[in-house]
């Protein structure tokens, strides 16, 4: 399937996609503000995929590099968004409530979540993500987003304050 | 959601447990028409034309810069060692041909050349004949001439009247003993150094004074100080992902570049000239009021057409959403941010221009074109400023410098500029340039996914320098 990728086949790379698509837009849900920004992640993650699988090496698996490309695909989105993280503070975010339609149309619990992160402003959501569920460091984060690893942690604590409130409010209703 | 509420500590935890057997979701199918589309029309934009930022590693890229310019000092000197050289026999070449030019004019000083001429034997003319016709008796000739008693020849009468005269005092001083000519005879060089333009002579001679002034041609280095004030013309973005977007404006921009440069002139007026500054560049962007349209379009269970109008000003931007699909989802008002970005940026860079200049006394008028090639050197300072005039989002006193990095992905430049300008010669080999130009940077692409890197603009500047002739 690889090399059908690389040789240009669509049916390999459809079959690619169809085999990682779910995994994928997963990963592109829990970093997008929106469904739609997440179909546009996707889709610019699946180029890059196919552009760059000659540097995969079958080192690893292959879902787990093509992870690495969606989150690189993630940062290079708020990348070009960058001003919303220096900008971005508790005032911004929203204050969950129980008029919140969009969390309480899931039922499944990780749905929710997503639609927490996705109410989340984009600096608080890709640092959360990036330290909590990628394990990076502040200082990778910092080099990543081209930020200050002060300005990472302090991020952090407030993404997860939020996080906090939301899911607190949510267990009450 | 889970039942029990997690701690601050193990909400990380709570996290990861949650998304650890998250299988995701299926993504509409319009996702891949839309990435099938795209793998299409890769194929052939790969060998197209599309303008694409040149992307080097910053490890080749310094180094590479720095060789550049030690190329170009280099052959700057090998070239003007050899215009000197050429330059310097061309001056012994004009030199030597006024002195033959001189030797063969009749003197003025002389009142007669054919007497001079028919003192020596062997020239050709009508000095032969006329010594032979007026030849005086023998008796005449030791009267007259000092040379009649050794049983020389006869020489012409004014030539001798000339050798008979007592000299002026000056031309004792200066005229050097003549090489005797065989038989006696001073050589032609008896005529003086004055007149015949040797070395030595510490005088210059008339002709030379009298030469038009020579253009200010040669090598040189040339030390210039330019400012832009601010950027001109914004230029559209192309449309990405479907979506249009009115260009946005970059209020002030303000470039100071200091640099050298080399600069070759030929005969021709016409001059080349490189170098590598360095500029520092201050700019402020803020948003025009815009309009952003977007369609999204899809089949299938999850049809979904959604359209979003945004206008913005200044001060606030509103965008409206409005959606339509199979799936129960709200519509939505958003009010982002509105900032103005402060970005400093330190690049190098290398113009490669050449010069058309024509002369009037000691000013030079011109005009230019050239290419630039620039490379981001140390990144930029982006000072992130939230507009407090916004009613909605507070001033947010934690202004926090993001350097960016693009020595992650360095990314080439190519500008392209023109202009006139003026330059006035202070002295022989210093002259004041004032240049005004303007400055052409086209769209790019990061090739990287089709979005366009930076919006192509047009700036503005006036440009000073210093130019010293070797």
């Amino acid at each position: 399937m690889v090399q059908g990728c690389l040789a240009g086949d669509r049916q390999a790379q459809r079959q690619l996609y169809e085999q990682y698509k779910r995994q994928m837009f997963g990963y592109c849900l829990r970093y997008a503000g929106s469904r739609e920004e997440a179909e546009d992640l996707l889709h610019e993650g699946f180029l890059k995929i196919f552009r760059d699988l000659h540097q995969y090496h079958g080192k690893g698996a292959l879902g787990a590099w093509m992870r690495q490309v969606m989150v690189h695909t993630a940062i290079d989105h708020l990348r070009r968004q960058q001003r919303q993280i220096a900008t971005s503070d508790l005032e911004a975010a929203p204050e969950p409530g129980a008029e919140d339609p969009l969390i309480r149309q899931f039922e499944s619990h990780t749905q929710e979540l997503i639609a927490i992160l996705q109410r989340m402003p984009p600096g608080y959501r890709t640092i959360l993500n990036l330290y909590v569920l990628e394990g990076y460091s502040h200082k990778e984060i910092a080099a990543q987003l081209n930020i200050q690893v002060s300005t990472s942690k302090t991020q952090l604590m407030r993404a997860r304050e939020v996080l906090r409130k939301h899911v607190e409010k949510s267990l009450k209703t | 959601m889970a039942q029990e509420v997690p701690h601050q500590d193990g909400l990380d935890e709570y996290l990861t447990r949650a998304f650890e057997d998250y299988e995701g979701e299926t993504p509409p199918d319009r996702v891949w028409e839309a990435i099938g589309r795209d793998l299409e029309a890769a194929a052939p934009a790969g060998a197209g034309g599309r303008v694409r930022t040149m992307r080097l590693r910053a490890g080749w890229l310094l180094p590479a810069a720095a060789a550049a310019a030690a190329a170009l000092l280099v052959t700057g000197y090998l070239l003007l060692q050899a215009y000197e050289r050429i330059e310097s026999l061309s001056g012994q070449v004009a030199d030597q041909g006024r002195r033959i030019e001189q030797m063969l004019a009749p003197a003025p000083e002389m009142p007669d050349s054919a007497g001079t001429d028919a003192a020596l034997p062997g020239l050709p003319g009508a000095a032969a004949p006329a010594r032979e016709q007026i030849a005086p008796a023998p008796h005449q000739r030791a009267d007259r001439e000092p040379g009649a008693a050794a049983g020389l020849p006869p020489l012409a009468p004014a030539a001798a009247d000339a050798l008979a005269a007592p000299a002026a005092p000056e031309a004792r001083q200066i005229l050097p003993p003549a090489a005797p000519l065989p038989g006696g005879r001073p050589a032609l060089t008896a005529l003086g150094p004055r007149r015949a333009g040797l070395p030595g002579s510490g005088d210059v001679l008339p002709a030379q004074a009298a030469l038009p002034e020579q253009p200010f041609r040669g090598a040189g280095i040339a030390l210039k100080v330019s400012a832009s004030p601010q950027h001109l013309l914004p230029v559209m973005p192309p449309p990405s992902h479907g979506e249009w977007v009115a260009p946005q404006r970059v209020a002030q921009a303000r470039d100071l570049r200091i640099g050298l440069g080399l600069r070759i002139r030929d005969r021709k007026r016409l001059s080349f000239e490189g170098g590598i500054y360095v500029q520092q560049r201050d700019e402020q962007t803020q948003h025009l009021p815009r309009l952003r349209y977007r369609r999204e379009g899809g089949s299938g269970p999850e049809q979904q057409f959604r359209y979003r109008l945004y206008t913005s000003g200044d001060a606030q931007e509103v965008s409206v959403t409005l959606s339509r699909t199979a799936e129960p989802a709200p519509d939505s008002v958003q009010i982002p941010l509105t900032v103005e970005t402060r970005q400093r940026s330190t690049s190098a860079a290398l113009p490669l221009t050449a010069r058309l200049s024509t002369g009037i006394g000691p000013l030079q008028v011109s005009v230019r074109a050239g290419a630039v090639v620039q490379y981001r050197l140390a990144g930029s300072l982006e000072l992130l400023e939230v507009d407090t005039g916004s009613p909605y989002f507070r001033y947010d006193a934690e202004q926090q410098p993001a350097l960016r990095s693009p020595l992650s992905s360095p990314a080439l430049q190519m500008q392209y500029l023109a202009g006139a300008g003026a330059e006035w010669r202070l002295s022989p080999r210093l002259s004041l340039s004032v240049e005004p130009y303007a400055q052409f940077r086209p769209g790019s692409r990061d090739g990287r996914g089709g979005q366009h890197a930076r919006p192509a603009h047009a700036l503005a500047g006036i440009e000073a320098g210093l130019y010293c002739r070797f």
